[in-house]
């Protein structure tokens, strides 16, 4: 009995331990990359941690400055430039090494050198170097957040809106052609968003919708509508029905019973099709660059910028900050989909 | 007076399956009425039309002589308990009780006291903050039976509400149910397939059988006075052995015989009998009243199958005529090496017509 309790524990968090490991690992990678300086990126072995600062050695030679760093692998200082220019090394410590410092702050610390002796130093990096290069090299990366976030909202409230009420009304009615009606659903999933982007782009000018957040839902909407009828059309069959009626038998009428029965009992189902429908919206940048190429998404701004910029750290800045709101999106949903996972029986 | 009154009532779903077939029926104020039947019987049906769940495809519903057909079932002013419980998962013992009053706009003081009141009826006075899923599955239908009290119906519709439950809390909550009917005085109609829990409950009961009503009576009359041969089939426990037999007449003395016996039949029935002389009828005995008899006072013997005891008797199980044939004795020895035994009748039995399956006498 014991044994096979072992067993069965082992087994359980070997699978929870390897499914961390292949989740963390990547989002580890690129999360470490993303405040890497650009001379760590080419450092090799690569580091394990990011470095947080970096040790240098100046030197005073033939009436200029030698600028070394410490490089940990083969443990002595490596030499970058030479110059006695301020802006050079001004410029040299902030792309390269993450360095933000002024030419007197420079000037300041590495004159201690021309007594002959070389001189030893630690610059604290920039942390958040990449990302605020990230918005100051992409042209309106801040509204592109806004976008981004108006286009996932208006895909939810879409989706959601039109989704359930087909969703409800293939769970509760009978009607001709509801069969067809949940097949085409499906069939409408299958077409990938790029392939009806093009065709939609067209009816999106004439309704001079292109290039705005509400023509991108509608588009984006297309196949998470599909997707929120099946999703909520099986939550709603898994509602009792017995349920509902028993809310009329004690005095409600229809409005009442749906806002107070059916409702709560299907807003896990919600949650999780506004989840789907947030990370379409979200993540999609191809129907994007289509349909709203000249007010772009955060999602199309990122893709542009690592198709355009071989600064992999740069892109991993970007990645993180696509990441981030539908990280916070599914931390403050967490709870019902907790619920979705059977807390709750219906 | 009627409390509910059904008339003519029929139920066809989906344009071809009769479920409910023309069925009449008075209910009397303060009665605890028992629909009774098997699986698929329509009385499910039946209760959802009264409640207003259902729409009537022909005849008519009247509650306290008024026509109710066309009402919505928050106005008729019914409560029910269902199969499932139907209580709400997502909201507090306490809420699911108030559901009913909170839509009514009753006064904060008013809905605590009575929720208290009906809890402590049923028993779930310290679950009220509790939700559902954290109770067992006799609490969740005390939940039930609080919801449905705490509204104070004209009527109780309670369908199967004792079927998700084991034996014993089975029989504890009839009587609870019993009680509650007692105390309220509520016309109460109760569905259920279970003979014995119906025998137990009920004032009268209405026997279903596809679709229709074949008896309705107090359980006395069901049982002892059986109408049709479905009803002394489906009432009792083991259930009445049906003989055919043939009717003839010696000497003007009528007698029911077939290869195994030749019974002489009183004389009193020898009017109602008098149109099936040298016709098949069939007989039906119930178990208690077929007993073990000597072998010279016996009517036939049976080939013992195996024998069940009881604790307080035995059902033996035989054949007569290759057909099963099962009777209850008090005689409690051990029968473990007896192959025949010889049976004889107490007097008391059936008669059917075999064509319409009715009783003759
Ligand atoms: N919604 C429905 N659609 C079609 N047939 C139904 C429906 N509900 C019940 N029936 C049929 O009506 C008959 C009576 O059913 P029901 O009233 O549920 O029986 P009971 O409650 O006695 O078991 C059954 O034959 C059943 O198959
Ligand atoms: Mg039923």
């Amino acid at each position: 009995m014991i044994s096979k309790n072992l067993i069965v524990r082992t087994t359980f968090y070997l699978f929870i331990a390897t499914m961390l490991i292949a989740i963390l690992i990547p989002v580890f990678f690129f999360v470490s990359t993303s405040v890497y300086s650009e001379y760590e990126v080419y450092d090799f072995p690569r580091k394990f941690l990011p470095r947080t600062s970096f040790d240098l050695e100046i030197e005073w030679e033939n009436d200029q400055y030698n600028l070394s760093v410490f490089d940990e692998a083969n443990n002595e200082y490596e030499l970058l430039i030479q110059s006695n220019d301020m802006d050079r090394f001004r410029l040299y410590l902030k792309r390269s090494l993450s360095i933000q410092l002024n030419n007197e702050e420079i000037e300041n610390d590495f004159s201690l050198s021309k007594k002959g002796e070389p001189i030893y130093l630690t610059y604290k990096k920039d942390l958040f170097y990449n990302y605020k290069t990230f918005f100051s090299i992409t042209n309106n990366a801040g509204k592109s957040v806004v976008n981004s976030v108006m286009a996932a909202g208006w895909t939810i409230i879409i989706s959601l809106f039109f989704g359930s009420l087909a969703g409800y009304s293939i769970a509760r009615y009978k009607f001709a052609g509801k069969s067809q009606l949940s097949l085409t659903l499906l069939v409408v999933r299958m077409f990938p968003g790029v392939a009806i982007a093009i065709p939609m782009l067209v009816y999106l000018i004439k309704m001079n919708l292109d290039n705005t957040m509400i023509g991108l839902a509608i588009v984006y909407s297309v196949g998470n509508i599909a997707l929120t009828a099946w999703i909520t059309s099986s939550i709603f069959t898994g509602i009792n029905i017995e349920l509902e009626e028993a809310s009329y038998i004690f005095g409600a009428s229809k409005l009442q019973t749906f806002r107070k029965i059916t409702l709560p009992l299907a807003f896990p189902g919600f949650i999780a099709c506004s989840m789907y429908a947030f990370l379409a919206a979200w993540n999609d940048s191809i129907t994007a660059l289509i349909l709203s190429n000249n007010n772009p998404t955060l999602s199309l701004v990122i893709y542009k910028a690592i198709g355009s910029s071989s600064a992999i750290q740069l892109s991993a800045a970007g990645a993180v900050i696509l990441i981030l709101p539908a990280l916070v999106f599914t931390f403050i949903i967490k709870n019902y989909i907790n619920q979705l996972w059977g807390e709750v029986k219906l | 007076m009627e409390f509910l009154e059904l008339k003519n009532l029929t139920k066809i779903y989906q344009k071809d399956i009769l479920a409910i077939d023309k069925i009449d029926l008075k209910i009397k104020d303060g009665e605890f009425l028992v629909l009774l039947g098997p699986s698929g019987c329509g009385k499910t049906t039946t209760m959802r039309m009264i409640a207003g769940l259902e729409d009537v495809t022909e005849g008519e519903i009247f509650i306290e002589g008024k026509l109710v057909n066309n009402l919505q079932p928050r106005e008729r002013g019914v409560s029910m308990i269902f199969q499932s419980y139907a209580i709400w998962p997502h909201m507090t013992v306490f809420n699911n009780i108030a559901y009913a009053l909170k839509i009514k706009k009753m006064s904060k003081e008013k809905i605590n006291e009575t929720v208290k009141k009906v809890a402590k009826m049923s028993n779930i006075e310290e679950y009220l903050n509790r939700y559902p899923s954290q109770l067992s599955g006799g609490q969740q239908q005390r939940v039930a039976v609080a919801r449905a009290m705490a509204v104070d119906p004209k009527l109780f519709l309670m369908d199967e509400p004792l079927s998700n439950l084991d034996a014993k809390l089975r029989v504890s909550m009839r009587t609870d149910l019993k009680e509650m009917h007692k105390r309220s005085g509520a016309t109460t109609i109760f569905v259920t397939h279970d003979q014995s829990e119906a025998m137990s409950l009920a004032d009268r009961i209405v026997i279903m059988n596809t679709g229709t009503i074949e008896q309705i009576g107090t359980p006395n009359e069901i049982y002892h006075d059986s109408k049709t041969m479905f009803v002394a089939d489906f009432i009792g426990s083991p259930s009445t052995n049906f003989v055919d037999v043939k009717i003839i007449s010696k000497d003007n003395k009528l007698f029911a015989k077939n290869d195994a016996f030749e019974l002489p039949i009183d004389d009193k029935f020898n009017d109602k009998l008098h149109g099936y002389i040298d016709k098949d009828v069939v007989f039906g005995f119930r178990p208690e009243n077929l007993v073990l008899s000597s072998d010279e006072e016996k009517l036939f013997d049976i080939d013992v199958v195996l024998v069940e005891p009881q604790g307080s008797h035995s059902v033996i199980v035989g054949r007569l005529l290759s057909k099963q044939i099962k009777i209850v004795s008090d005689e409690v020895r051990d029968m473990k090496n007896i192959k025949t035994l010889p049976i004889k009748s107490n007097g008391i039995y059936f008669i059917f017509d075999k064509e319409t399956e009715k009783r003759i006498c």
